[in-house]
C-alpha cells in the first residue's frame, strides 16, 4: 500500500447469483470485472456510468457492505474483507436507499441510535449531530418523526448519519439525488470544505448529475458494463479519449454535403443536422490538432459560406457517449481495467 | 464486551421507543399478554384437581408457567431472524451494517427488546396468577435464573439457526414450526408428555423444554433445589455445547455467504 492512498483497489471482481425463473438453475451474473483503482486522500473521487454498469456495487465492496467475489478492496491499507469492521469504522457510507431510517421515531432518536452503534457517547452525539443539523440547515426537523419528513430532508439526515464518527473515507451514493437545487449546493461546498480540513480525508461519490461530478471531482472514472472504461482528471480523459472539444459549424444552405463530395469523410464523428436554412456540421476535435482549419479551408474551397464556429470543451456526458460507441477500444477495454488509472494525482481543480 | 453492552443499549432503547410510539398497539399488548392466565383459569376450572398435576400445583399453576416460560423461550428463539427481517423489509440493515458495530452486537442487540418484554410477560402472569388466582409459589423467581438461561441459551441457538435461514432464504422459516409447536406439543408445556400416546411421547426427551420446564416447576411450584434437577441442568448444558457452536457457525456463514451473493440487504 503506498502511503496516500485512501483506497486501492486490486483486480476486483463481483458475481451475482441470478435466478431468472422458479424452476431455472441459478446463473452468474458478473457486475465487476477486474476492477484496478487507486482512490488518493486528500481527493474527491467521482464514478459516473450510465445505470447498471456496476457503480453502487463498486462502492458497496469499498464501504465493505459487499464480499468481493475476486481481488482486494484497501480501505486505508486495511482488507474490507472479512468483517471489516475496521474499515467501516473509518468510512462513513450514505446509499442511495430513500427507506434508511425507522420511520417512528425522530430524526434525532435515529441519530442517535447510530451514534451508539458506532460507540460515541449520546453527550458527544448530541452535541455533534446538533451542529451538523444547524450547518445543513435541518436543525428543526431533528424532533420529528422521519415518517413526517420530506425525502430531501431524509437525505440529509442520511449525510449527518455518515459523518456523526467523524470517518475518514466518505461514500456516497447519489448524495443528492433528493435534494433541491440550493442544498445540492450546499453540500458540495461542505464536502470541499470537510476535505480541507484534514489532508487525509477523502470521498467516493457517484452521481448522474455529470455536471456536478465535474464540478466537485478531482478524478473520474467512467464506468461501462462492469469496467472502468477510464479514469483521471478532466483534462486526462478528454486526452484519452482523443477528441478535446466539439465543434459546431453553422454553414448557409442545406446542399454542403453535396457541394463537399466526399472532402469531409475523414472527420471524426461528423454530424450533419440541416436545420431551416442552415447546416449545421459537428465533430470532434483534440486541442492540438488541425482539423476544424481543414474543415474550414474546405468549406471556403467549396464555396460555403460558415455563419458561425462554435467550439466546446468534451464534457463528462460527451465522454460517456463517445465510451459507449467504438471509442472503448481506445483506453483498451481488454486490457486490465483501469489501465488508465495510474495517472499522476491530482490536486484540487 | 463493552461493544456488545452498547449496541444491546442502542437496540433496547431504540425497540422501546418504537414500541412506545404505537401506545395503542403497546398497551392492548400488555392486556393482551396478561389476559393469558384468565384464559387458563377457565379450562383449570373444569379440569379441577385432576391426579396428573397433583404434584404441580394444578392445572392452572403448571399450564402459566409452562406457557410464560414457552413465550419467553420462543423470544430468545425468534428475536434475531425476526429483527434481521424486520431491518430488511424497512431498509435499515445496511446502514447498521456499516456502522462497524460487532455481527455479535447486531445479533444481541435485536433481540434485548423482544426478550425483556418476555420477561416482563412471565412477571406479570405470575403475578397475576398468585395475586388474583390464589397460586402459591414455593420457591423465588430469581432461583430460577439459572434453568432460565440454560434453557434460553438452547433456544438462542435454535433461533441463529433459523436467523441464519432468513439471511439467505429471506422468507419461510422451517424451524419455528418444530421448535414452537413441537414445544407446546411435546415439551410438557399445557400437560406432561406422559399423557401423550406412546408413538408421539418420545418427541419430549428431544426438546430442551421438557428439562428447562420441569426444573422450573420443580424449583417454583414445588420448592425443590436446583442441585435436585441436576440431571435436567446437565443435559440442557449438553444443548448447549452441541448447538450454540454449530449455530454461531452457521450464521456467520450465512452473512458470508449473502455479502458474497450480494444479497443481505435483499428482502
Amino acid at each position: 500500500m503506498i502511503v496516500g492512498l485512501a483506497v486501492e483497489i486490486i483486480g476486483l471482481q463481483k458475481n451475482y447469483a441470478v435466478s431468472k425463473a422458479f424452476w431455472s438453475r441459478r446463473s452468474t451474473f458478473q457486475a465487476l470485472l477486474d476492477i484496478n483503482l487507486q482512490i488518493n486522500q486528500g481527493e474527491i473521487f467521482g464514478i459516473v456510468g450510465r445505470n447498471g454498469y456496476g457503480k453502487t456495487t463498486l462502492i458497496r465492496c469499498i464501504a465493505g457492505l459487499m464480499a468481493p467475489s475476486q481481488g482486494r478492496v484497501l480501505v486505508y491499507g486495511s482488507d474490507v474483507r472479512g468483517t471489516g469492521r475496521q474499515t467501516r469504522k473509518l468510512t462513513g457510507w450514505v446509499g442511495a436507499e430513500e427507506r434508511s431510517f425507522y420511520l417512528r421515531l425522530t430524526a434525532r432518536q435515529n441519530l442517535i441510535f447510530f451514534a451508539r452503534l458506532q460507540g460515541i457517547a449520546d453527550a458527544e452525539a448530541g452535541a455533534c449531530l446538533t451542529r451538523l443539523a444547524q450547518r445543513f440547515g435541518c436543525e428543526d426537523s431533528l424532533d420529528r418523526r422521519v415518517h413526517e419528513l420530506s425525502t430531501g430532508l431524509r437525505q440529509r439526515f442520511s449525510i449527518i448519519r455518515a459523518m456523526l464518527h467523524d470517518p475518514r473515507l466518505l461514500i456516497l451514493d447519489e448524495p443528492t439525488r433528493s435534494l433541491d437545487p440550493f442544498a445540492a449546493d450546499d453540500l458540495r461546498r461542505f464536502l470541499t470544505e470537510w476535505l480541507h480540513e484534514d489532508t487525509r480525508r477523502s470521498v467516493v461519490v457517484t452521481s448522474h448529475l455529470l455536471f456536478e461530478i465535474e464540478a466537485m471531482s478531482h478524478r473520474i472514472a467512467i464506468m461501462k458494463k462492469g469496467r472502468i472504461a477510464a479514469s483521471g482528471t478532466l483534462q486526462q480523459l478528454r486526452q484519452l479519449l482523443g477528441a478535446g472539444q466539439r465543434v459546431e459549424l453553422l454553414v448557409q444552405g442545406t446542399t454542403v454535403g453535396e457541394a463537399m463530395g466526399s472532402g469531409l469523410q475523414a472527420v471524426e464523428r461528423l454530424q450533419m443536422d440541416v436545420a431551416g436554412t442552415h447546416t449545421r456540421l459537428t465533430f470532434y476535435r483534440r486541442p492540438d490538432d488541425a482539423t476544424l482549419e481543414q474543415v474550414l479551408l474546405d468549406l471556403h474551397r467549396a464555396g460555403q459560406r460558415v455563419l458561425s464556429v462554435n467550439t466546446i470543451e468534451l464534457s463528462l456526458q460527451d465522454m460517456i457517449e463517445r465510451l459507449e460507441g467504438e471509442a472503448l477500444d481506445l483506453v483498451g477495454s481488454e486490457g486490465p481495467a483501469g489501465a488508465t488509472d495510474s495517472t499522476s494525482r491530482s490536486q484540487a481543480p | 464486551m463493552k461493544e456488545l453492552l452498547n449496541c444491546a443499549r442502542a437496540f433496547f432503547i431504540r425497540d422501546a421507543q418504537n414500541a412506545l410510539s404505537y401506545r395503542f398497539a403497546f398497551v392492548y399488548g400488555q392486556v393482551v399478554s396478561m389476559a393469558r392466565t384468565l384464559v387458563l383459569w377457565l379450562p383449570a376450572q373444569l379440569v379441577g384437581d385432576n391426579p396428573i398435576f397433583k404434584d404441580q400445583g394444578g392445572f392452572l399453576a403448571y399450564s402459566v408457567t409452562g406457557s410464560v416460560m414457552l413465550g419467553l423461550f420462543m423470544a430468545s428463539y425468534g428475536g434475531f431472524a425476526t429483527s434481521i427481517g424486520s431491518e430488511r423489509r424497512i431498509g435499515t440493515l445496511e446502514p447498521v451494517f456499516a456502522t462497524g458495530a460487532p455481527l455479535s452486537g447486531l445479533l444481541l442487540g435485536g433481540s434485548t427488546w423482544t426478550f425483556a418484554h418476555s420477561l416482563l410477560d412471565v412477571v406479570l402472569n405470575l403475578g397475576i396468577a398468585t395475586w388474583i388466582f390464589g397460586l402459591k409459589l414455593q420457591g423465588s423467581i430469581l432461583s430460577i435464573l439459572p434453568i432460565v438461561v440454560l434453557t434460553s441459551l438452547t433456544f438462542v441457538a435454535f433461533g441463529l439457526f433459523s436467523a441464519a435461514f432468513t439471511v439467505l432464504f429471506k422468507q419461510g422459516d422451517p424451524f419455528r414450526m418444530i421448535i414452537g409447536a413441537g414445544s407446546a406439543l411435546f415439551g410438557g408445556v399445557f400437560y406432561p408428555s406422559e399423557v401423550l400416546p406412546k408413538f408421539v411421547s418420545w418427541i419430549g426427551p428431544f426438546l430442551p423444554i421438557t428439562y428447562g420446564a420441569r426444573a422450573m416447576r420443580g424449583v417454583i411450584l414445588r420448592g425443590d433445589s436446583l442441585m435436585q434437577h441436576w440431571s435436567d441442568l446437565f443435559v440442557l448444558i449438553l444443548f448447549c455445547g452441541a448447538l450454540l457452536p454449530l449455530g454461531i457457525g452457521a450464521f456467520y456463514y450465512a452473512v458470508r455467504r449473502a455479502k458474497l451473493d450480494g444479497t443481505l440487504y435483499q428482502y
